[in-house]
């Protein structure tokens, strides 16, 4: 009973002391959510739940640092915690309270937050109330961790700028190693939204606690040990040198969050944070991002078919929806862009406009937008990594996840980075083609088809063709087979074919060849000769070499010249003297309702 | 019969040794006066009987229980006025009552109006505003209001104007008097225990040189030295600062 008083007049005390101050910092970081709102559109991102609570755990060192220093750092620096002393409860209690206050008042401020940014994110982002869960669990996991370990150092007096300044300076010296931050404070602290920990949602809880419990006994044992007469004897009156570690602290925070670059902006990673439960959510895309180029490119496309005028700049598209009875737009005028969301309803009765929008936004996107359960970790293994710049993507963290994420083991995943760094990334796409025989087989026989069929899209796009031509050079040092990765493209292809011919359209081989031809003095052409008649759609591309580093000069193949018959030639304007590759393509966007890419590799004379 | 002793208390910061086996004994009923200079240990000594300060090794005896260390139950018996007051300023006088009242079950509230009208201090105003002597009394009244068994005052005069510190002794006297509490006081002024207190301990380099009546302080000075005191504090000098004498 006396307990419960002294523990309740200590609670009454610390609420009445620093009210206040809560308030207050819950009024200063209400508007992140707004900023993070700005962040998300005005940034290209496209998930306003990971950029918003991004920012969240920015905020959310502020608001500890503010709490704590109110509840320990003020009473010392006041005297007050003299006073306090020399009533009948114990250091333990006191502590413990300042603890329970200090948790409670982090979480009033920073929890309202999380559900606004969730309240409001729902306009755009469908999310499962479980996946709230999650998230919510994990943000609440975090700010425990952060005003744990903020309140032991906080009774380390003086000296706890120097312990700030080392936690923050290991950040940036460590952070090279590979998974340390997976397992250091600041990994239970602000890296939650990563991709890895959000594909394996409760991954991270055991890091988190264990950073609250090691920080709530450090903090506990600090401030009662010998009637907590450490702090009392470790205070002092703050000096310069207290202030410019201080500073210091900060700077190096700054430099932290360059280190976690993600952190509080609008971030690709949004939308593959979003769980598989949320799978009928297929892209939401901002107009100038990629992804926003793409949707209206296949809008564009769209409009070829249903004669519907749809001009949408972030759509959300269900899987396998109609896109006819387009509905449910939702404006936000925000910069007088024109940001639109659209709801797709009403059943499927075009299963090939459908996928004229999955395949524009899959090869734009490369394919990391489709959750689906049984065949979205292929699109994502390898289309992710062929078709987006790989920049300062974690790899090895993304294939961990995305390995958990299916039920496999680590090394069943092609380690991409390492054949990029092996084989250049060019090559790599080629490489990567081979692989999906096996990992075709990986997923079983009787999903072959769905496999090619989902991931010859990606990862032979248009732009990616110039990675398959480097690989056919026999120049190129990468040893790489070009004809057997042509044999292997082809095999899966009719083996998919064999399974579900309902599904996967048969593209016959062709053979033939293909040779430079002299044409008037200065100029060369491209001839072609095949066996057979070419299909709809099919394309002679040429590209020219630089010379002395065996590369496509451009981006794309200059010449790309209709293939209407089994022989021709085509006129490049090439000077004669400069080296070209030349490709016929097929490539039919709409063969029996399917869409179907295929290429073949002709033989130089 | 004694209310508080201490067996072999040695304390020390760090290097720094501050008591070295004091054996201190309050007697029930009496008023007990600390002396000794700055810096002698006395703040020390009671912030260990406070249990605000556990000592490196000895016993405390208080309320027929021998501790290391004072625990909670037992701090609730001991009326505490430190020399500077730290209390939250941004409390009204009433409020601080209301909060300190929440620790102590024997907490008087009724008194604790009584003590404040008595002392003249408002119990609406804030504590910030409060002089250093109100302050002083403010603390007198929060100790008392817990009705001790032992009343703890560190310096409670050292600071204060005259009036205020009329006032302090005239209360200690008081409480001491009439209502028969118990008081251990520190202080370096010889006036104020020969003015009120019963007993005497005379604190120098961590250890009692003497204790026991105040009224033989002078005689016990005068065998020890060898020298021809008059009063106490010729006796306090030749006690602990016998280079001034």
């Amino acid at each position: 009973m006396t307990l419960l008083r002294s523990s309740a007049a200590l609670v009454l005390k610390e609420i009445q002391h620093h009210i206040g101050t809560f308030i207050g910092l819950g009024i200063l970081t209400l508007p992140s959510v707004f900023l993070a709102l700005v962040l998300t559109l005005g940034t290209g991102g496209v998930s306003f739940v990971a950029s918003a609570t991004g920012l969240i755990y920015y905020w959310i060192p502020v608001v500890v640092f503010g709490v704590i220093r109110r509840l320990v750092v003020l009473e010392h620096e006041e005297g007050t915690h003299k006073f306090l002393a020399s009533l009948p409860p114990p250091a333990w209690l006191r502590a413990s309270v300042k603890w329970v206050v200090g948790q409670v008042a982090v979480a009033a401020i920073a929890l309202p937050m999380f559900f606004i940014v969730v309240g409001l994110a729902s306009l755009r982002e469908i999310v499962s109330i479980f996946w709230v869960f999650q998230l919510f669990t994990q943000v609440s996991l975090v700010i425990m961790g952060w005003t744990a370990v903020t309140f032991a150092v906080a009774h380390l007096g003086r000296f706890r700028h120097w312990v700030w300044l080392g936690l923050m300076a290991s950040l940036v010296l460590f952070d090279e190693i590979p998974h340390w931050q997976q397992y250091t404070w600041f990994a239970a602290l602000a890296e939650p939204t990563d991709a890895y920990r959000h594909h394996v949602p409760w991954a991270g809880l055991a890091t988190s606690a264990v950073w609250i419990v090691a920080g709530t006994t450090v903090g506990l044992w600090l401030a009662s040990f010998r009637g907590g007469q450490l702090p009392v004897v470790w205070y002092r009156t703050s000096s310069a040198l207290d202030r410019v570690l201080g500073a210091s602290v900060i700077i190096l925070w700054m430099l932290v969050a360059e280190v976690y670059p993600e952190m509080g902006a609008g971030s690709l990673y949004g939308w593959e944070t979003l769980p598989e439960v949320a799978e009928g959510v297929h892209v939401a895309s901002d107009v100038l991002h990629p992804w926003g180029i793409a949707v209206g490119t296949a809008q564009d496309r769209l409009y070829g078919f249903t004669k519907d005028e749809v001009r949408s700049r972030i759509v959300l598209i269900p899987e396998a929806a109609d896109v006819r009875p387009l509905a449910s737009p939702v404006r936000i005028d925000l910069w007088d862009r024109d940001q639109v969301i659209f709801r797709v309803k009403g059943p499927v009765d075009s299963a090939g406009v459908a996928r004229i929008i999955r395949g524009e936004l899959e090869q734009r996107s490369a394919g990391a937008l489709v959750h689906a359960t049984d065949r979205g970790w292929l699109r994502d293994g390898i289309g992710l990594y062929v078709s987006e710049p790989l920049g300062d993507r974690k790899w090895s963290e993304r294939r961990a996840a995305y390995a958990i994420s299916y039920g496999l083991k680590r090394d069943d995943l092609l380690d991409w980075e390492g054949i990029l760094d092996t084989w250049g990334e060019d090559v790599a796409s080629g490489i990567g083609a081979v692989g999906i025989r096996e990992w075709a087989q990986l997923a079983g026989e009787d999903k072959a088809g769905a496999v090619v069929q989902d991931v010859l899209m990606p990862v032979l796009p248009e732009d990616s063709t110039a990675a398959w031509r480097m690989a056919e050079m026999p120049s190129q040092p990468a040893g790489v087979s070009a004809d057997d990765l042509a044999d292997a493209w082809w095999m899966a292809l009719q083996q998919a074919h064999d399974r579900r011919s309902d599904e996967v359209f048969g593209v016959p081989r062709l053979q033939g060849t293909v040779q430079l031809v002299p044409a008037e003095a200065s100029n060369v052409d491209v001839g072609w000769r095949l066996n057979g008649s070419p299909p709809d759609g099919a394309e002679l591309v040429v590209w020219p070499i630089a010379p002395l580093r065996l590369q496509p000069v451009y981006g794309a193949p200059v010449w790309i010249l209709p293939v209407n018959d089994n022989r021709g030639v085509g006129p490049t304007w090439a000077p004669a003297d400069s080296q070209v590759r030349a490709t016929v393509r097929v490539w039919s966007e709409l063969l029996q309702g399917h869409v179907v890419m295929g290429w073949q590799r002709l033989e130089e004379p | 019969m004694t209310v508080l002793k201490t067996h072999d208390i040695y304390f020390a910061y760090g290097r720094h040794k501050v008591l070295n086996g004091l054996d201190l004994v309050v007697p029930r009923g009496e008023v007990y006066g600390f002396l000794g200079r700055n810096g002698a240990g006395k703040t020390t000594t009671l912030q260990i009987l406070l249990g605000i300060l556990v000592p490196g090794s000895g016993t405390l005896d208080f309320g027929g229980k021998t501790v290391r260390r004072m625990s909670p139950s037992l701090k609730q018996r001991i009326g505490y006025v430190s020399q500077s007051q730290h209390f939250y300023e941004w409390m009204k006088v009433k409020r601080l009552a209301s909060f300190v009242s929440g620790f102590y079950p024997m907490w008087s509230q009724k008194d604790f109006n009584r003590l404040i009208q008595d002392l003249s201090i408002d119990a609406n105003q804030k504590v910030g505003t409060l002089s250093g002597g109100t302050k002083m009394k403010l603390a007198m009244a929060l100790a008392l209001a817990t009705q001790p068994e032992l009343l703890v005052l560190d310096e409670p005069t050292a600071g204060v104007d005259p009036i205020a510190r009329r006032e302090i002794l005239d209360l200690l006297r008081k409480v001491a008097k009439d209502e028969g509490k118990t008081v251990l006081f520190s202080t370096h002024h010889i006036d104020e225990v020969e003015e009120i207190g019963d007993n005497v301990g005379v604190l120098h380099e961590g250890e009692l040189v003497y204790q026991d009546r105040v009224d033989g302080l002078v005689a016990f000075a005068r065998e020890k030295t060898g020298k021809s005191i008059e009063d106490l504090e010729g006796a306090f000098l030749a006690l602990v600062a016998s280079d001034l004498t």
